[in-house]
């Protein structure tokens, strides 16, 4: 498809460009076609080390996600910031394992660095065939309910937003590069 | 003078995050414990001091947005430090120095 082949990441391309519309602060005609050109080359020099399986199902719910993590980060500052006040004695630190339903690199990143952000969680390994997530949390009463809170709150989410079922993609290889 | 008001507000509220997550780092009492405050309370201190530099720059004239780029940098690459030296914690094998704060450490 010729379509593909002069933009293999339409929703990258978008990105660069609107990334350096922002550094420039400015939307003049210069910066506009500079930053196409950016979104044009930049894919295509970059797309082979790409896992590009996972795709963007639903623009409209990453925004909706953006906007779950950003407030829970606001949520997180104000619990890590009353639990490093309080006493370390009535913190009970814990590692706990998670099951992933998740399967490609791309989502897997995203819930990790969403995990570490946002209240108490830090994600500390993946595993090597990314089924589980090991997650330090400062504290926590009840790990099943942590677990079911990430879980409820990001994982399904990311599930959405990718498309994607837990039972498929799980015969995919890890990191397996599509040809281009 | 609404503007100095705002820009003051979130300079403070931002310091004041800044501080805790410092203060996190030195005074909890294990390695994983630690990486919590830089991780959050940073983020969102320096977060607001970053948008009071916006709505200061903008308030004398000139759109001024790229403090949010800055931003979205930090909150990418912040997990991904956070995820190393973590690994690297597990495969040290350390826990807690307070032996009140046992970790399971079966890597």
């Amino acid at each position: 498809m010729r379509f593909k082949r002069i933009l293999p990441q339409p929703f990258l391309s978008l990105v660069l460009l609107a990334s350096w519309l922002v550094i420039n602060n400015s939307l003049a005609a210069g910066s506009i076609v500079m930053g196409a050109i950016i979104g044009l080359v930049v894919p295509w020099i970059t797309h082979r080390f790409w896992d590009i399986r996972a795709r963007v199902g639903d623009p409209l719910a990453l925004l909706g996600y953006a906007g779950v993590v950003v407030a829970d980060i606001i949520r997180a500052n104000f619990v890590v910031a009353r639990q490093v006040l309080g006493p370390n004695r009535a913190l009970r630190s814990q590692l706990f394992e998670l099951d992933l339903d998740l399967r490609d690199s791309l989502p897997i990143s995203i819930l990790a660095a969403t995990i570490t952000l946002t209240p108490g969680t830090v994600s500390c390994r993946i595993s090597p065939d990314q089924t589980r997530i090991w997650v330090h949390a400062l504290h926590s009463d009840d790990i099943a309910e942590d677990i079911a809170e990430i879980k409820q709150r990001y994982e399904s989410r990311l599930q959405r937003i990718f498309g994607q079922t837990a039972a498929s993609g799980r015969t995919d290889q890890p990191n397996s590069r599509v040809k281009p | 003078m609404l503007f100095e008001l705002i820009v003051s507000a979130l300079i403070l509220f931002g310091a004041a995050f800044v501080l805790l997550g410092s203060l996190g780092l030195a005074k909890l009492p294990n390695f994983f414990m630690r990486l919590h405050g830089p991780t959050k309370a940073s983020t969102l201190g320096v977060g607001s001091i970053l948008l009071a530099s916006a709505v200061f720059f903008t308030s004398r004239g000139g759109l001024s947005v790229h403090e949010i780029l800055i931003l979205v940098f930090l909150f990418l690459t912040a997990p991904i430090s956070a995820l190393l030296m973590a690994r690297a914690g597990l495969h040290r094998r350390l826990s807690g120095d307070n032996p009140s704060h046992k970790e399971k450490d079966d890597d």
